[in-house]
């Protein structure tokens, strides 16, 4: 790749929309529009922001071994996923730290991997690499869809209106099929990155701009990157290169429900070993005294000792307050503890809190996952 | 916005006025607008000694921090102290009610390096640097 950003089915919209674009993961994405980043929080926690996800890529794998395949490179139990339903993963290196992080979709012949952006270079190789050998085919097809999320309290109602699938009935993370605006095909996944009920789409990239201007026309709103950023952190949920990275094993980020160690693959050994003794360190929160916020990469301190570091910082709108998650020693990461956070060489007191930050209220209806 | 031509501008998205030896100093729209929704205002004490460079305050929004830098050695006489609780001011008028320090000057020659609003202007449309 040169150093021109690439666009997505959307980004003129954008642009002409109020929006601010600024390089992101190679591509030119909308960070925010006229209203800011708060307004768009605001809208996501109550009622229905739209964003634009093409530049997130999506691998679909087929073949004799497929499944194999996929068990050996990801650390969920594949196999296991009914079909129809997603789960969360993570590929590992042999040390057991993090590739990337992707949501497995489970269909009938085929796994579908969505993976992060940055990713996009390195994930599709990294399968081949590691399923040399097998029957199965790795098919990159993020070029070849948009990708699109509805998130918030209001996006069932909206996608209801120009989506024909069973909305009522999709459980949070499954998934159906369905067209949109009556003739579109789509995947329609109830997944998201923002800790609200939502959906995200998978269909034609010439259909980007009739869909999305539907979705705005039924009520939901844009949303940039930087609003994204702070629900998925008030949400306490992970962000590739933050929380998770090649350095940090996702035991140690709190990502054991995205790992079954009781089967083999890349990483298995090292984080059945590193399970064993004991994580060194922990993702934790930290519940900050006043307002100045802790930003990814400030020390965090015990007593004037290293603990450990931010991951990430933001200001959290929907609370009002700082919010930071930090990976902070194991002896220190117990809920309530007392520990510094150096801001810009001034040290400010903060406490371990719980995670998430911030979580919905769940109906009945869409429970489960 | 119509930024005053008795100010001094930075690179770094400061502005300053000096009366007498009292430098007002603030930030450019500039940088209001890249910061993005604005949060919080951390000020300074009064009285505290700042040399050149050194930060005099600092504003948080969502989803960054901004340093802002004094051009000149001397002390704190006075802070927008409202700011800290509400920096909307900040937002919508920051060469008036969005100023956010006084210093009284005891070295002026770093005010002397900065831009008039012409050379500043032309800054921002050469470098779409923040």
């Amino acid at each position: 790749m040169g150093d021109a950003l690439r666009k997505t089915p959307l980004t003129a919209w954008h642009a002409a929309h109020g929006a601010r674009m600024v390089p992101f993961a190679g591509f030119e994405m909308p960070v925010q529009y006229e209203h800011g980043i708060q307004e768009e929080v605001r809208v996501v926690r109550n009622e229905c922001g739209l964003f634009d996800l093409c530049h997130m890529g999506r691998l679909v794998l087929r073949g004799g071994d497929h499944l194999a395949a996929a068990d050996h490179v990801l650390s969920q139990n594949v196999a296991k996923i009914p079909e129809g339903a997603i789960r969360y993963s993570l590929i590992c290196t042999p040390d057991g730290t993090v590739v990337d992080d992707v949501l497995v979709y489970r269909d009938a012949g085929s796994v579908h991997v969505v993976i992060n952006a940055s990713g996009r270079e390195t994930d599709p190789a990294w399968f081949r690499e590691h399923t040399r050998g097998r029957k199965v085919e790795i098919e990159d097809v993020s070029d070849r869809q948009t990708m699109l999320a509805l998130q918030g309290p209001k996006s069932a109602g909206i996608l209801g209106k120009l989506c024909d699938a069973d909305l009522a009935s999709l459980k949070y993370y499954r998934f159906t099929r369905g067209r949109l605006l009556k003739k579109h095909d789509a995947l329609v996944s109830r997944t998201g990155y923002t800790g609200e009920d939502g959906f995200e789409l998978f269909f034609a990239p010439d259909a980007a701009v009739a869909v999305w201007e539907a979705l705005v026309a039924a009520g939901g709103k844009p949303i940039g990157l930087g609003a994204r950023d702070v629900c998925r952190t008030e949400a306490g949920m992970p962000l590739y290169g933050h929380e998770i990275n090649r350095e940090i094993t996702p035991l140690e980020a709190d990502l054991r429900f995205g790992v079954d160690l009781g089967k083999e693959f890349v990483g298995a050994k090292a984080l059945r070993t590193q399970d064993g003794k004991g994580v060194p360190r922990r993702l934790v929160g930290l519940n900050v005294e006043g307002k100045r916020v802790p930003r990814e990469g400030c020390a965090v301190r015990s007593g004037g000792e290293d603990a450990g570091f931010v991951t990430s910082g933001t200001f959290s709108p929907t609370l009002d307050r700082p919010i930071a998650m930090a990976l902070v020693k194991t002896a220190l990461a117990k809920e309530g503890e007392s520990l510094t956070v150096d801001l810009r060489g001034r040290d400010v007191a903060v406490k371990v809190e719980a995670l998430p930050f911030y979580s919905r209220k769940r109906q009945k209806k869409t429970s489960g996952g | 916005m119509k930024r005053p031509d008795k100010a001094r501008y930075s690179k770094t998205h400061e502005w300053a006025i000096l009366e007498g030896d009292v430098l007002t100093l603030g930030v450019t729209d500039w940088a209001v607008e890249h910061l993005g929704d604005l949060v919080y205002v951390d000020l300074p004490d009064a009285g505290k000694e700042l040399a050149p460079g050194e930060t005099a305050c600092e504003i948080e929004s969502v989803k960054a921090v901004g340093e802002v830098y004094s051009p000149v050695k001397g002390k704190v006489t006075a802070v927008n102290a409202g700011l800290a609780d509400d920096p909307a001011p900040l937002a919508g008028d920051p060469y008036g009610k969005g100023w956010l320090v006084k210093i009284k000057v005891s070295d002026a020659s770093g005010f002397k390096g900065l831009l008039d609003r012409a050379a500043y202007e032309k800054h921002l449309e050469t470098a779409d640097a923040g």
